[in-house]
């Protein structure tokens, strides 16, 4: 149960920052994508059921925030924050740069999924805007990751 | 053997249980696609919902950050300050001569009104509303305000800023409601060249420019000149300002001008709208 409202409050609070302070925090044109660093951390210390039941009901909010597709965020959230245990079993012992690897491997998953799916949808890709994505995006949130899953560990250890 | 079978099968029991939850979610997302495609009305519910919830939020953290995002764009700004400065000093030369022309043009035009009856503009009522989220992805631009339907703010009505159109009202919830940039790539506009009165569509592509549309090649287009909303869409009054043009190519293959806008608005920075309530959209 207290794993569910730390969840909860963690996923509006994020929603909140990512439609306001996001905005500010630009690299190379690219916004820091909170929302999937919330999703990948939490995963990483919840394990596999949260991932995907968390993964999938933070897309859906994204998607009626942020997205035109009901869905789609859902499917590629949900989609990421499976992948994200399955990268991290590649790695053994518990270094802090594993979890900001991850990110950045899955960020590029999650990049390029999405842009399947809206090319395959008919959406025109911008060729600049993508090749700026799939360089800053995994960067700009691997570095996000590395400050703030330090902070949910420490919660979610305590919540365990 | 059986105990070994035993131990295999606890182990991979709950992540079979999770794929099958995964098979099942995926489907519900493919479902909630095909639902949303069909009935386009499923997004706007759910997202009232979810504004009312997150919005408070968004309020908050725009109320505390805004005074760090002001200090930041002051210092950001203050090497172009001087530059800006020494421009506008020799352009306010320029305009005080052009003041004196325009205030006997206007106190021409006010004559002519009172004869004709009231002005176009001054039919609009104007509802102030303050920026609280912006939701900017390659496939959506869009702001949240802090006005809903309990301030009278319907869908369709047109948003402007002092400097030109904004976009239009695409979701309301009680207290908030969503505007639709013009520069979101769905976004669709008719508008019109101010000097020769040319038509076209104006649309969104994602990025801070904008497209204007299906502009015969042999139109009278020039960079600079102003664009403006036509009214023949229903949706938005005629005569604000969209933009300047900043790009033409005349490429052989296309039917049309390919031609570039600059917003009026610059979008980043805006956080404050206005909402006229009640133009009457036909649709």
């Amino acid at each position: 149960m207290k794993k569910f409202f730390f969840s909860l409050f963690l996923l509006l609070i994020t929603l909140a920052i990512q439609s306001t302070i996001t905005n500010y925090i630009l690299v190379g044109g690219i916004q820091l994508n909170l929302v999937l660093v919330i999703v990948i951390s939490t995963s990483l210390i919840f394990g596999e059921f949260f991932a995907i039941i968390f993964g999938f009901f933070a897309g859906i909010c994204s998607d009626f925030l942020f997205g035109h597709i009901l869905g789609l965020f859902a499917f590629v959230n949900m989609i990421s924050a499976f992948i994200c245990l399955r990268v991290k079993r590649i790695f053994t012992g518990e270094h802090y740069i594993i979890p900001t690897v991850v990110m950045i491997v899955v960020t590029e998953i999650w990049v390029f999924l999405t842009y399947i799916i809206s090319f395959s949808l008919g959406k025109e890709v911008i060729q600049g805007n993508l090749v700026n994505k799939i360089i800053y995006q995994p960067l700009i949130n691997g570095l996000v990751m590395l400050i703030i899953h330090p902070i949910i560990k420490k919660i979610g250890s305590l919540l365990k | 053997m059986r105990e070994v079978y035993k131990k295999v099968m606890a182990l991979s029991l709950p992540r079979r249980k999770n794929k099958i939850i995964l098979g099942i979610l995926i489907v519900l997302c493919i479902i909630l696609a095909s639902f949303n495609l069909k009935y386009q009305n499923i997004l706007p519910i759910g997202k009232s919902i979810i504004l009312e919830v997150v919005s408070p939020l968004q309020k908050a953290v725009t109320f505390l950050i805004n005074p760090f995002i002001k200090s930041i764009k002051t210092i950001n700004k203050f090497s172009d300050i001087l530059e800006e400065n020494r421009i506008l000093t020799r352009k306010a030369n320029t305009l005080l001569k052009e003041n004196i022309y325009l205030k006997e043009l206007e106190r021409e035009n006010r004559e002519l009104r009172e004869l004709l009856g009231s002005s176009y503009y001054e039919q609009f009522e104007i509802k102030l509303a303050k920026v609280i989220g912006k939701a900017k992805t390659d496939w959506k631009h869009s702001f949240f305000i802090d006005k809903g339907a309990n301030y009278n703010i319907k869908i369709n009505m047109s948003v402007i800023s002092q400097s030109g159109l904004i976009g239009r009202v695409i979701t309301t919830s009680r207290n908030f409601s969503e505007v639709k940039l013009i520069t979101d790539p769905n976004s669709s506009i008719a508008a019109m060249v101010q000097n020769s009165r040319k038509t076209g569509i104006v649309q969104g592509i994602g990025t801070n420019t904008l497209k204007f549309d299906l502009v015969p090649k042999e139109a009278e287009v020039d960079i600079g000149n102003i664009i403006i909303t036509s009214g023949l869409g229903g949706i938005f009054p005629k005569g604000i300002q969209i933009g300047r043009v900043s790009d033409i190519k005349n490429l052989d293959y296309e039917l049309y001008k390919t031609i570039k806008i600059l917003p009026a608005c610059n979008f980043d920075n805006i956080e404050e709208v206005l909402i006229i309530t009640n133009f009457t959209s036909l649709d």
